[in-house]
């Protein structure tokens, strides 16, 4: 029994799970209604018992007001009688009455007296009305009668109502039981509507307390799982939901969320895909960011063995040169510990070579992956090659160069075949064609870097060349200065005039030559990054002296007229005096050739805010315009120059330039063709602390 | 050490500069002894002590600062004057032996009367460095 009252809960809880929410809450809402229908039906019998309790005093109300007429007319009987009024011929008026309200009474009569369950008052309204009968027929006949008939009305009117005052009696102690009756009917009534009106409110609210209790509770188990497939929990285990609106709002919400974790999965795998191909990229990039690290050619194909083994695990990875379509030689490599290798400068032999398969493979232009060498159509010699290399699968990507492939990649996995991570031949490609264009490029640097090298060499030995040939320019031409020099100072004999003029001639063509060849040793000592400059105080006004005076012969010799115009107190400046002397001489001098005869170059000396200012200023045949950003350049000579046929190394403002500004001071020009030039050097003032030398 | 003073030694392997110096020495009333080498140089130095050196640097063999140095090693040697004559107008980095005189290839026979009439006339130059560019820059 016990487990058919479990079945039958069981079989009413999937019944009341799969109501729909509609029915349910129909349900709900009426049960008040139906706890109240027992009490109405209560209700109801109730007062139908009180009805009858209600005709019953009726009755017997209507049965007693008979009993009090029928006794009202026998009293007025009995008087008439009595009064001997009662007339002897014919029914009187009185009789006719109490006859008409016996029959008319009579009914209410028996129906109370049988009610009363009193037969002797039935027997006495009986025994009355045959009285009755009988005193109106005597009535009717003749006189004598009607006494002993009156009597007898008299007696048994007196005996019914003796009767009825005993069932009056009795009829009014049954309509007081029946009006009692009727109110403890009403009682009952107002108790039992009262009982289920309270019984149905509190079954309604109980009712409606645990639907709502259970709804709620669903509802947050509905929320919980929302919240749990938001926070990407991947299994929704809920118990079976029911089949209202509720359990189906549960299966969408369950499948919602198997179709948003199978959607997951599936951007978990799409993420995976894509993560996978961006590491893969990340990587590619990685080794060809390295490989673009190294410079040498040897450097960038060792780079590429190595990290594109390491990227994809290789066991070994090798660059092979190729050439003529066959791979000859080895041009990098990288093995595992352990893993033999084929040296790099080895060169296959030529079998291997030859392999028409291998080459074949050569001549793909893009990347092949093979993952197992054995199954792989190679020639014996190759296959004996890899067999020494225990090379297992292998990768071959083609370095192209223009036209041609330079080389291939191969990477290799030692001992049994395996599989290469994928993308491997992607990483490949990519990294085999950085390597075309690195090696490539290394080959160009490297080209260029011996013929820059070639080329620094050369510079180098022309330097040195000019440094040398200028000292030893410097012996010969001290043997000629001097001898010269005794033979002017009359140390072999006077001279004669001619003699004396001749020997001028000749010292001024040495003092020359001494002049270009200190202007080339300074050149090539600031080419080679060896010329400096001594720091001492040096007075700029004994310098333009000086240099004047060694130019005074060379201006008279060209007709023109030095002058210096050198006024105020001139701050010393820290150089080299001889180098500063230079520059002058230098200026002075190409100034002097390019004045024309009876022409005048002064220089001019003045004290500056900061330093000290010298022009050098010529009345000649000025420099072209277009020409002035080329002045201080490496052998540059005026076009004006040239046309006269002016000489000079085009040397001379270069290293006056390198001078003044290994003084760090600053030279400008200013000219105007056919007007004349004028340069200015400004260079800082020495420290007020130190003093000439 | 001798009590009379020993002789300029002239080192300079260009043979014509060479005459050209013993021309100019000729003016002071020293005997000239001449070395066309280092090696010989130094030789003639430890067996007569110079009472001057005038010394070429770029010589065949061991060059002109080597011989400065191995001067001025010898503690016999150590005080006599040097006159340095050389094309290098750079006198050289700091830790060479300091030098009485330094003239410059090529040079003038002003400069050179006054460099010797200094060193010869019993005093020195003070080791100054005194080149020689009144023939041109």
């Amino acid at each position: 029994v016990r487990l058919d009252v479990a079945r039958v809960r069981g079989q009413f809880a999937s019944w009341w799970w799969d109501l729909s929410l509609r029915w349910k809450g129909l349900i709900v809402g009426s049960l008040p209604l139906v706890a109240m229908i027992p009490a109405i039906v209560v209700a109801l019998w109730l007062s139908t018992s009180q009805e009858a309790s209600r005709a019953d005093a009726r009755e017997t109300l209507a049965a007693a007001a008979g009993s009090v007429t029928l006794q009202r007319h026998l009293v007025q009987l009995e008087r008439a009688a009595v009064a001997g009024a009662l007339p002897v011929a014919g029914p009187s008026t009185a009789l006719d009455e109490v006859q008409a309200s016996v029959e008319r009474d009579i009914g209410s009569l028996r129906a109370a007296a049988s009610r009363a369950a009193s037969a002797p008052a039935l027997a006495s309204v009986e025994a009355l009305l045959s009285a009755v009968d009988r005193l109106a027929g005597s009535a009717s006949s003749d006189g004598a009668t009607v006494g002993p008939a009156l009597a007898e009305v008299q007696r048994r009117s007196a005996e019914v109502a003796d009767r009825f005052t005993t069932l009056d009696r009795a009829l009014a102690s049954e309509l007081a039981s029946a009006l009692d009756e009727t109110a403890a009917r009403r009682r009952q009534i107002v108790i039992v509507l009262a009982a289920g009106g309270v019984l149905a409110v509190v079954l309604g609210w109980l009712a409606m307390w645990l639907f709502t209790r259970g709804i709620v509770r669903r509802v947050q188990t509905v929320g919980e799982v929302t919240a749990r497939v938001i926070d990407g929990e991947t299994s929704i285990d809920v118990e079976e939901p029911g089949g209202d609106e509720l359990g189906e709002l549960v299966r969408e919400l369950r499948r919602a969320a198997e179709l948003l974790i199978l959607h997951n999965a599936e951007l978990e795998v799409s993420r995976d895909a894509e993560r996978a191909v961006v590491e893969r990229e990340q990587t590619i990039r990685e080794v060809v960011r390295r490989v673009h690290q190294a410079v040498g050619q040897h450097d960038v194909l060792d780079a590429t063995v190595r990290e594109v083994a390491a990227a994809t695990g290789s066991d070994g990875a090798f660059i092979l040169g190729v050439e003529g379509g066959v791979a000859h030689d080895v041009l990098a490599e990288w093995t595992a510990d352990g893993v033999p290798g084929l040296g790099v400068g080895s060169s296959l032999p030529v079998d291997a070579q030859r392999d028409a398969n291998f080459g074949l493979l050569l001549q793909q232009w893009h990347a092949l992956v093979i993952d197992d060498v054995v199954s792989t159509g190679f020639l014996p010699q190759t296959r004996e090659i890899l067999g020494e290399l225990q090379v297992g699968s292998m990768i071959l990507a083609p370095v192209l160069g223009e036209d041609e492939p330079l080389a291939v990649l191969v990477m290799v996995t030692s001992g049994r075949a395996r599989p290469w991570p994928p993308g491997s031949d992607r990483l490949a490609e990519v990294v085999a064609a950085h390597v075309a264009t690195a090696l490539t490029h290394a080959r160009l640097y490297e080209r260029e870097r011996e013929m820059v090298q070639r080329l620094r060499e050369l510079d180098e030995a022309k330097s040195d060349f000019v440094a040398s040939v200028s000292h030893e320019l410097r012996t010969p031409l001290t043997s000629i200065r001097g001898y010269a020099e005794m033979l002017g100072d009359g140390d072999a004999g006077e001279l004669t005039s001619d003699q004396g003029r001749m020997l001028e001639i000749v010292q001024r063509n040495a003092d020359r030559l001494l002049s270009l060849i200190e202007n080339l040793l300074t050149l090539s000592r600031i080419e080679s990054g060896a010329f400096r400059v001594a720091r001492v105080p040096v007075a700029l006004d004994d310098v333009v002296r000086a240099t004047l005076d060694e130019l005074r012969p060379q201006a008279a010799a060209a007709g023109v007229v030095l002058e210096a115009d050198v006024t105020g107190c001139i701050p010393a400046v820290l150089g080299d005096r001889a180098q500063l002397e230079r520059v002058l001489f230098n200026l002075l001098s190409n100034a002097i050739k390019f004045t024309v005869d009876g022409g005048r170059v002064t220089v001019r000396l003045r004290a500056s805010d900061d330093g000290v200012e010298m022009s050098v200023a010529d009345r000649g045949i000025g420099i072209p315009a277009a020409e002035l950003d080329r002045l201080f350049g490496r052998f540059f000579r005026s076009s004006i120059s040239q046309q006269r046929a002016i000489q000079g190394t085009g040397l001379g403002l270069m290293i006056v330039k390198s001078i003044v500004e290994h003084h760090e001071g600053d030279i400008s020009v200013e000219s105007e063709e056919h007007v004349g030039t004028t340069f200015t050097i400004r260079l800082p003032a020495a420290p007020a602390t130190v003093s000439v030398a | 050490m001798s009590g009379s003073p020993g002789p300029v030694l002239l080192v300079e392997d260009d043979h014509d500069i060479r005459s050209l110096l013993r021309e100019r020495l000729a003016r002071w009333p020293y005997e000239v002894v001449e070395a066309a080498s280092g090696e010989l140089a130094l030789d003639i130095a430890s067996a007569r002590r110079p009472a001057l050196v005038v010394l070429d640097i770029m010589l065949p063999g061991i060059d002109g600062w080597e011989v400065l140095r191995r001067l001025r090693s010898d503690p016999e040697l150590a005080d006599v004057p040097v006159v340095v004559v050389s094309i290098v107008d750079d006198p050289g980095e700091d830790d060479r032996p300091a030098v009485q005189g330094y003239l410059q290839k090529p040079f003038r026979a002003a400069t050179v009367n006054r460099v010797f009439d200094e060193l010869l006339a019993g005093g020195t130059t003070a080791g100054v460095p005194t080149d020689d560019r009144s023939g041109g820059p």
